[in-house]
């Protein structure tokens, strides 16, 4: 059957999944420590990798329960490398290398990156060429891929990442932790009104930059707020978001335009918020390409999306040695030099 | 029963296979920030000399700390997932204890570990028996504090684990008759360990947890900051 256990501990979500030949979920299990966390205002790495060590082992056999499965059903364990929290990606790690070990089976370092591409994988077959819209909390990526694991790098944020120009907004707003879920819902309340500004950069550059957008929102608050007068945060909300869909919408249609991929993908939480959904289903449509955008669940951080990703890894035989560790700043080409 | 020890809390990485209180094979690496990398390769070295399978394994051994945090959720994170995939029970034992049980003998011992903040992880000891009988127990302390114990004790006071030379470098007015533990004991054993192991009671793996002896730093800060009812 080849049934992947794979395990997910990068940042601040306990992640296990059994999935059969990279592609069929028997179980996808994520315990989250958003509510652990939301007390210190962000995520705290040493109280993230003391959650993940108390939850993993509970984790794993509840999804060995949930697959109706036991350990003569798993041919190979994978893990995210990297990128992440060190502390928390070496729980994954070192849990995934014991049972690998203790089982016989093959242990498969995975690239978190790859994971996010590759949980659209587990909605059906993908055709390739494809150019990949990677949107997170730590990324704003686009990548080209002329088949498996051959990831090209076309562009990538110079400052911050769209999340987490979402996530400072939100404080900004005093929406809580975490923002990009929270700026979602408010802004379908509000609309588009304060054009704020789209830094489209240089002709031609695929490259994103969101930290101009984050100070024009700081300051149009903080302006509004010394005359005295209220915020409508939900405009706030509704433009900051419009600002942010039409600058990654613009570089991905201007990718599509260049490149020709048979499919157009987006991956990573930023990828489940609804506006962006919209947008890009809309470019797939005027362009005449294919569009994958996984589930909002799959969107954000899983292990079912490592599993994905590890299995061209396993069906070519690519296990990892026994001396692999953590990465915490594991960059995606090196996915196919671990091997 | 055959019994997997592991110990990666301070700069030592040890693991060692014990039988009834035979010991069947020992390795000890003491290369720095690489337990990660070395942990399960050592643990496949003892196998691979032994000619023993992982599946023969009836028991595992864990320091539960106190010790580096990520150096013991490296050794204990190992050590759960094997519990897990063999489906076998485990002990966690206090690293000073083992410290402790390393140096061995009739003596007091004071496992010392730098903690970091001016401050150690430490207890004392009375070894020679079965089992180190605590005399004060484990606790993160200032070293000024430990040296105030010690000094109510006649006789030596033997001296082992990483903040050997941090306690050493206080004592010069001390009354406490400190020594220091030679080289090849500073650092604690798996055999030691397996040892202990022996005599404690186990516990499922998924119910292990590490004795951390101090909060986060972000934990500290927050208590802080709720205490005083400023924001920052
Ligand atoms: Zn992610």
């Amino acid at each position: 059957m080849a049934n992947i256990l794979a395990i997910e501990t990068s940042c601040d979500e306990t992640a296990v999944a059994i999935v059969a030949r990279g592609r069929e979920i028997l179980s996808n299990q994520v315990a989250s420590q958003i509510e652990t966390h939301a007390r210190f205002g962000g995520v705290v790495p040493e109280i993230a990798s003391r959650q993940h060590l108390l939850a993993l082992n509970p984790l794993i056999r509840t999804a060995l329960a949930e697959a109706g499965l036991d350990w003569d059903g798993i041919d190979a364990v994978a893990v995210t490398q990297g990128p992440g929290l060190v502390g928390a990606l070496l729980i994954g790690v070192s849990a995934a290398k014991a049972i690998a070990w203790a089982l016989g089976k093959p242990v498969l370092a995975v690239n978190h990156m790859a994971g996010h591409i590759y949980a659209n994988m587990l909605a059906g077959p993908v055709r390739f060429p494809l150019v990949c819209l990677v949107v997170s909390g730590g990324h704003t990526e686009l990548i080209y891929m002329e088949r498996d694991l051959d990831f090209r790098l076309l562009g990538q944020t110079r400052d911050d990442a769209a999340g987490e120009a979402f996530d400072k907004v939100a404080r900004i707003l005093d929406l809580g932790y975490p923002g990009g879920p929270a700026v979602d819902r408010l802004a379908r309340q509000g609309s588009d009104v304060l054009d704020f500004p789209r830094a489209l950069l240089e002709e031609g550059s695929l490259d994103f930059s969101f930290s101009g957008l984050k100070t024009a929102v700081l300051n149009y608050c903080h302006n509004v707020r010394q005359r005295g007068q209220e915020v409508n945060k939900a405009d706030v909300a509704a433009s900051f978001q419009a600002a942010v869909v039409d600058v990654l919408v613009q570089k991905t249609a201007q990718a599509v335009r260049q490149l020709r991929p048979a499919t157009l993908l987006a991956a990573g939480g930023v990828a489940a918020n609804s506006r962006l959904r919209a947008a890009l289903a809309e470019l797939a449509r005027q362009e005449n390409v294919a569009l994958g955008i996984p589930p909002p669940e799959l969107c954000t951080d899983n292990a079912a999306m490592i599993a994905a990703a590890a299995w061209p890894l396993f069906a070519s035989n690519r296990h990892s040695p026994l001396s692999f560790t953590a990465v915490p700043d594991l960059d995606l080409a090196a996915v196919v030099e671990n091997c | 029963m055959l019994t997997l020890a592991v110990d990666t809390a301070t700069d030592v990485c040890s693991v060692a296979l014990a039988r009834e209180g035979r010991l069947l094979a020992e390795l000890t690496a003491r290369i720095p920030h690489a337990h990660s990398e070395r942990l399960i390769p050592l643990i496949d070295n003892l196998f691979r000399e032994t000619g023993l399978a992982p599946a023969d394994l009836e028991l595992l051994a864990v320091t539960r700390g106190p010790g580096s945090f990520t150096g013991l959720r490296i050794g204990m994170a190992t050590v759960k997932g094997l519990g897990l995939a063999l489906g076998i029970e485990a002990v966690g034992v206090s690293t000073l204890q083992v410290l402790a049980h390393s140096f061995g003998g009739e003596a007091l011992v004071c496992p010392v570990l730098n903690a970091r903040r001016d401050q150690v992880y430490t207890g004392l000891f009375r070894c020679g028996g079965s089992l180190p009988e605590v005399l004060w127990a484990e606790r993160a302390a200032a070293v000024e504090d430990l040296l105030a114990v010690l000094e109510q004790y006649s006789g030596p006071v033997w001296l082992c684990g990483d903040g050997t030379g941090l306690v050493l470098a206080r004592a010069a007015e001390t009354r406490a008759q400190l020594r220091q533990a030679p080289l090849h004991l500073l650092g604690g054993r798996a055999a030691a360990l397996a040892d202990l192991a022996r005599r404690l009671p186990s516990v499922p793996v998924d119910q292990l947890t590490p004795i951390y002896l101090r909060e986060s730093q972000a934990e500290i800060q927050l208590r802080r900051r709720e205490a005083g009812g400023h924001e920052s």
